[in-house]
Parts: structure tokens; sequence; C-alpha cells
């Protein structure tokens, strides 16, 4: 990838945020069917339906344009405005919304999608095949500067066949075409939209104006009586609360003043579980801490000391003791379990060995130990924490880590010793629908975030062959030859996958988290009386 | 010390001689110490951390980064007498050893701050003139920064290490104290018995040393006492914003931080780093207080 587009492209700031989409669970929750009246008409019905106020915890936005979208709040607001014109469920399959699933060519370069009619938006114009086309030229923009024009790099063209027609030519076929318009940055917007952050004319559920959106307090939205899906949303309104203290949130919540908070740090989480007030969930997501060691440079361009790392490190013993094991395990790749089609057992990591890991230590050269900075991004998702619990188990197989806990500001910025500098360290990334980007980004030869400055040609083709092969069971097994040299020589240590937790009031119902918290809609939401 | 005669060698002026002496002084800083039983209390509690510091390895029953498996946040009982971490760590051994770092950044620091800012302070005192001029108010420009602000952003500059909090805690009380200095120096210098040491011909080392030091030492002590206690919540406050010493090191400020999120699972953890640094502090006042009130008298009739 060239630097430059890299520079314009996807920020890693972006990219790391604890978010993305991929499998979730449904908080089980019993639909308020009392409301429903069997006298009423359809439409009265509807409006007779829509009842309560949902108050929703969230740190301050960072953006409301959703070209610029970077935070789970910015995404909050965005789907709680607008749709996208794929969603990806809780499945993590690819399902319709303002369009239906398209038609593609035999060469897999032209995708025609037929549009959900009669859609308007909040001022009343109706919803149609230009204003797709107007919404991913927006991105496609370099003047836009959105981090999502990497992903739109392989369009070629967009054309409004009709007015309920939208057809994408591809340059080249792609297996990740389709996710990436479930890409949290496409929000449909309006044709002729000049400033999405001031307008908030958007399809979705709920609608509101730029005087009722307060970063520094909150958002105040009101249902769309006419959105285009019957019956929803079933709220009257929403608010997204915003403080800027985590703590405070969880706070609010237990005292009733909030129904739903997301991202609760997994020190906090215990005590909810025993509120009888609330009900937690627990959704794996595929964000993870990539541990890595720089394959460039000393000492972890000697595969004995890699190898002599993997066998000291208890990833069981780190998921347990830094949160509480409420993570998925890992097998130091990117591909999680999340991805049940990719993820592979096949080649096990090999079991913890600090007597084997002594011996390729003597044998590196190391006889009487090896002493290391280890850099961490400080606070950041227990990463103090885990570098403690990583340094006490190195410890025992005679490597010693002097821990630099460094602000994530200073730390993800450019500069000695920073996370693309760093000779051992750690990077925290976010779930993503497809593992695809972390292959590309991460471990590709020359790629501008391969952070190890790893660099194998086998595993390069096998990147470039998964990038393209649309058949899922041929996609899978180039992913299982990839996960398997990434267990046996690749840079990175991945413990684990973190959790996304919630909580919420109990006589909320009918929120359908996500992965990344920021999709999670609140159409179907409801509140008992 | 008997065999010291100070004023034997010298005829002239030998009739005016400065008050105090640094025996004398000593003295009554024992004195001052043991009198008043609150102060009494601030010299036990203070000499307890000392303890506690110089031989914590012996008193600590684990090491304090030890993570014995399925020790998960246990609450106070026999074995953890301060209950365990999230890392199941002993928090007692962590306060005892935490204590090392603590006292001995914050009683350095000071001590260095102290000696400095004195020497400053003397000399500019002394001295007079444009070298006052200057350097009083390049110390002016620095206390007009916030102490809190002051340390941030030079621990900032030089990145978070123990010797950049050592460094961080001279700079901020160096002003502080060379201008407690001067003000006393100000007002001995114009003294009879100065007059006569100068007029007996003596060096300006011998005269700041020998005549004018014993008489600012009383303001010296309640000072760095004074300071001996901010220093300490300054390496608390650094620690605790994770710019000061750093992890797994069991530093005080280090822990609260770590235990915030644990206040209500594991009150405990938060609990006992906080009454550590309280009473330590609290100590360090008591003590300071009883100087002072004692020591007060002997500066201004000096």
């Amino acid at each position: 990838m060239p630097k430059r587009q890299g520079k314009s492209g996807l920020s890693r700031r972006n990219f790391l945020r604890m978010a993305g989409a991929g499998l979730g669970v449904t908080i089980a929750g019993v639909a308020p069917s009392n409301l429903f009246s069997g006298l009423a008409t359809q439409s009265a019905l509807a409006q007779a339906a829509r009842s309560g106020v949902l108050r929703v915890g969230w740190t301050p936005p960072v953006s409301l344009d959703p070209a610029l979208y970077n935070d789970a709040p910015d995404i909050s607001l965005g789907i709680s405005v607008y749709d996208y014109l794929l969603n990806i469920n809780q499945k993590s399959q690819i399902v319709p919304s303002l369009a239906k699933m398209p038609t593609v060519s035999d060469d897999g370069k032209v995708y025609t999608f037929a549009l959900e009619p009669n859609v308007k938006f909040h001022d009343g114009s109706a919803f149609g095949a230009e204003d797709v086309k107007f919404t991913f030229e927006r991105l496609m923009d370099e003047k836009t500067g959105s981090p999502a024009r990497s992903l739109y790099g392989n369009i070629d063209k967009i054309e409004a066949v009709d007015a309920a027609t939208v057809k994408f030519t591809l340059k080249a076929a792609s297996a990740v075409f389709l996710t990436s318009l479930t890409d949290y940055h496409a929000c449909i917007l309006k044709k002729g939209t000049a400033d999405p952050a001031k307008e908030f004319n958007g399809t979705g559920p709920f609608k509101t104006t730029k005087d009722k959106v307060d970063v520094t307090d909150r958002a105040t939205l009101t249902a769309n009586e006419n959105y285009w899906k019957p019956g929803l949303p079933k709220l009257e309104g929403l608010e997204l609360v915003f403080v800027k203290d985590i703590a405070a949130l969880v706070t609010a919540l237990k005292g009733g003043q909030l129904d739903w908070v997301p991202r609760i740090p997994v020190e906090l989480f215990g005590d909810l579980e025993k509120d009888d007030t609330l009900s937690t969930v627990n959704i794996p997501t595929n964000s993870f801490p990539n541990i890595r060691i720089r394959a460039d440079q000393k000492p972890g361009n000697d595969p004995d000391v890699v190898k002599a790392i993997r066998l000291s490190i208890d990833r069981d013993g780190l998921n347990k003791a830094v949160i509480q094991g409420l993570g998925a395990p890992g097998q130091d790749t990117p591909i999680g379990p999340l991805y049940k089609d990719f993820y592979s057992t096949a080649t096990p990591l090999p079991k913890r060995d600090v007597a084997a890991a002594k011996a390729l230590l003597e044998k590196a050269g190391y006889k009487d130990g090896l002493a290391l900075d280890f850099y961490a991004p400080q606070g950041e998702f227990n990463a103090d924490d885990l570098a403690q619990a990583l340094q006490a188990q190195l410890k025992e197989a005679g490597i010693t880590l002097t821990l630099k806990l460094v602000q994530p500001s200073v730390y993800y910025d450019k500069g000695p010793n920073t996370w693309l500098e760093s000779t051992f360290g750690l990077t925290n990334w976010a779930s993503r629908p497809d593992p695809q980007s972390y292959l590309d980004l991460i471990y590709k030869t020359g790629a501008d975030y391969n952070e190890a400055h790893y660099s194998n040609p086998d595993l390069d083709k096998l990147i470039d062959a998964a990038r393209v092969e649309v058949d899922v069971k041929k996609r899978a097994t180039i992913m299982a030859d990839i996960q398997k040299i990434l267990i046996e020589s690749g840079p990175s240590f991945i413990p684990y996958f973190y959790p996304l937790l919630a909580a919420q009031s109990k006589k909320v119902s009918g929120i359908e988290v996500a992965p990344d918290p920021g999709l999670t809609s609140f159409a179907n939401a409801a509140i008992a009386k | 010390m008997a065999t010291i005669e100070q004023g034997a060698e010298v005829t002239l002026g030998s009739a005016i001689k400065p008050p105090n002496k640094f025996r004398a002084q000593l003295r009554i800083i024992i004195r001052a110490l043991t009198q008043n039983p609150f102060t009494l209390l601030g010299t036990l509690i203070v000499t307890l951390f000392l303890l506690m510091a110089i031989f914590g390895p012996l008193v600590a029953p684990y090491e304090f980064d030890a993570q014995p498996p399925d020790q998960k946040l246990k609450p106070p009982s026999a074995e953890h007498l301060f209950g365990t971490d999230n890392l199941s760590r002993d928090v007692f051994s962590r306060v005892v050893i935490g204590s090392r770092d603590i006292i001995s950044l914050a009683g350095f620091g000071t001590l260095m701050a102290v000696t400095l800012g004195a020497i400053l302070g003397l000399v500019v005192g002394y001295r007079g003139g444009w070298v006052d001029e200057v350097i009083m108010r390049l110390m002016d420009s620095i206390l007009a920064l916030p102490a809190g602000l002051l340390a941030l952003m030079l621990v900032g500059a030089v990145g978070p290490s123990r010797e950049s909090v050592l460094f961080v805690i001279i700079v901020v009380y160096i002003p502080i104290v060379a201008r407690v200095v001067r003000s006393v120096v100000l007002d001995i210098k114009t003294k009879a018995f100065v007059e006569a040491a100068k007029m007996r011909g003596e060096s300006n080392f011998y005269i700041l040393s020998r005549e004018i030091l014993p008489s600012v030492l009383p303001a010296l002590v309640v000072e760095a006492s004074l300071r001996f206690s901010y220093a300490i919540f300054l390496v608390a406050t650094l620690g605790f914003l994770g710019v000061g010493v750093q992890p797994p090191a069991p530093d005080w400020g280090l822990l609260v931080a770590s235990a915030r999120n644990y206040a209500s699972s594991a009150p405990w953890m938060l609990f006992f780093p906080c009454a550590a640094i309280g009473l330590l502090v609290v100590g360090v006042n008591l003590m300071s207080d009883g100087l002072k009130s004692i020591l007060q008298t002997s500066i201004t009739g000096g």
C-alpha cells in the first residue's frame, strides 16, 4: 500500500477504536404485548405503541459527520438518525436494509441493488439511487477526509440506473465489498447535504436537529413517525447522555438515571452483575491486544527468541488475571472465534513450557536471560494490568521486562518507541466485520500498520489470495494456512479477545447489542412502565 | 562537640555573639518534637513509617509483585492482612514496600530542594542587589505556576521515572525554600552580631555559615518538614496520574489509581493505600506544627 494512500485512508486510531461489527447476542426481553390493543387501526396502533424515552449513557462523541465518525457514540447517533444500505446482523451475516440483496455479475465486478421503495428522509423528500451515489462518492472524495476512503478504493463507478436501482462497478472482484458497504461511516445522506454534522437529515428511526445535539451534554431524539419499517420505532424518544467518566455513567445506571450503558470496564462489571435491577450482557468481539515483537531487529529477528516468548505465555492465565476470564481465547492470530467461517483450530498453539523456553533462549545466546523494555498504551483497556501480568509470566522464563507505559495520545503518534517503532510492545485493535483488514494492515510486507515490521512472502501471497476469494469455503482454507504461519512463526502474541460488556435496566427490552456497541440499534427497544 | 569553642580565638566583638548555635538549635528541635503530645504522636507515626521503609522486605510477608493463581480480590484476612488486588498480589506487602519509594523520593527530594533552596536564599539574601533581583524574579516566575501543573509539565518533558519525580520535586520546591530563607536572611543580616562579624573581617562564607545559617535553621527545619508532607502528596499525585514511578512498583499513588474502579467491589484495595498516604501526611504535619510553634519564637528572638 503506497504511503500517501495510507495517510488519507483508514487511520489506525479509527481502526483501533473498540468498535466494529460481527457476531452479537440479543438481550432476551419480552415485548410489551399488552400495549397492543386489537381494536386500533394499523397506523393508530403504531402511534399508540410508541411510549417511553430510552436514556443511553455514552462518552462524548468525537464527530457528528458520518464520514468522519470515530468513536462508538458518534456511530450510535448515526444508526439512530440514518440507515445503512446493508447491515450486519448478530450472526455476522450481511442483511438488507435500504437496499435489497444485490445481483452480482459473473466476473464478480458488477453489483446491482434494488432499493427499498417508499422511504422518506426526515425532511419529507423521497429516498432514491442518487442519494446512494452521493453518499459513497462523498466518502470516496479525498476532500471529505473520511477514514473509510481506502475501503472504497476498489470501486470503479457508481451509477443511478433509475430512482430505485443503483449499480456499483468494481475494479477487481472482492471478498469484502459487501462488508465494506456496512461500514459505519456509510450512513445514507440526502443528495446535496452540505454539512451532515448540522443537518441530521436521515431516513432512520429517530430524528433530531442541530440545537438538540450538544456533545458536552446530550442528544435528544424523537421517534420518526414516518419510519419505513412498520411499527418501529417502539419508543417515543431517545436520549443519548454524554459523560466523560465511564464510572459516573455506571453510577447513573445504578441510580436509575440511565437505562443502558455499554463499554463497561471489567473491574466495574462484577458489581453490576449482583444488582437486581439490572441485567448484564457479555458480547464476544474480535477486539484484541496485539503483543508484538519487532521482526526486523534484535532479538525478535531470531525465531528461537520468538518461540521462547510464545512458550512462556499462559494465555488463559492472562485472560483470567487481567479481564476475569471474560475474554475469548486467543491463539496469536487476529482471526478470532468470532469469525466462525475462518477461525481454525487445525494448528494447535504449543502449550506453555517454561523449561523449553529457557533452553531456546540459551540456544539463541541469552544464557543469563533476556532483558527488554515493554511499551504499552497507559490505561487503555487494562493494558497496565496486562503488562504487569505478562511481566510476571515472562520473568519465570528468564525474560525481564521493564515496563514503559506511555499516554495513548503519545504512543499512537510518531516518534521513537511509539507503537510502530518500539521493539516489544502492545497495541489494542478494534473488532472488524472481516479479518481481511487486519491481515492487509498489520501483517503484509510493508503495510502501513505493520507494527512488527514483519515480512513473509508466503504469507503475503496468502493474504492477497484471501482478499479476492469470494467462495467462503475456499477462503477458509486460505485463512487456515494464514493462521498456521502466524501460530508457528508470527510476530504476535494474542492472549485473548476483549468482551463487550453492557448493562441495562430490567425495564428495558429489545436492545440488540452489536459487538461494535455504536451499531446497537434502538428501533426495537421498548420500556415497560 | 564540647571542644568547639566558637568565641575562643576571637577577641574583637566576642561580646556580641550569635545567640544560637547548632547544638542549642538541635536541643530545641528535639525538645520541640517530644514536648507536645500531638507532636510526639506525629513523630512516632513518621518514625514508624521510616522503620517500615527501612525494614520493608523483612516486614512484608509476600513479594510485592508475586501473582499467585486464584487469589484475586480476596478481602482482608489473617493470610492477607489488607486483602489482595486484581492480580492476586498482597496489598499489605505492596503498601509496605511502596513506603520505600514514596518516603525515599519525597525525603531525598525535599532534602535536595531544601539544601539548594537554602544556599540560594542565603546567597541572594545576603548579597542583595542585582543578583537578588534577577534570581528572585526567576524564582517568582516559577512560583507563579501551580506546583501540580509545573510538575506535570516537567515530567512531560523528561518522561516518567523515579529520577524525573526526584527532579520535579527539587525544581518545584527550590523557589519556595529560597524565598523563605531569603526573607529570614534579610532580617538577620541587619543584626548587630552580623555587623560585628563583618567588622572583624570575617569572610562571607564564614558569616553565612557560622553567623547567619544557625539563625535561619529553625525556619528551615519547619519549612523542610512542611515541604516533606507536600512532597509526599506530589509523589502520590504523579503516581496516581501515571506519570511518576512506573508499575509494577507499588507506589501508593499508583495503587490508588489502579484501585479506583474497584472502589465498590474491593474497597480494601483503595482504602489501605489511601490510609497510608493520609496517615503519613498527618504524621508529618503534626510534627511540623509542633516544630513551628516552638521554633518560631526562636526565629523572631534571634
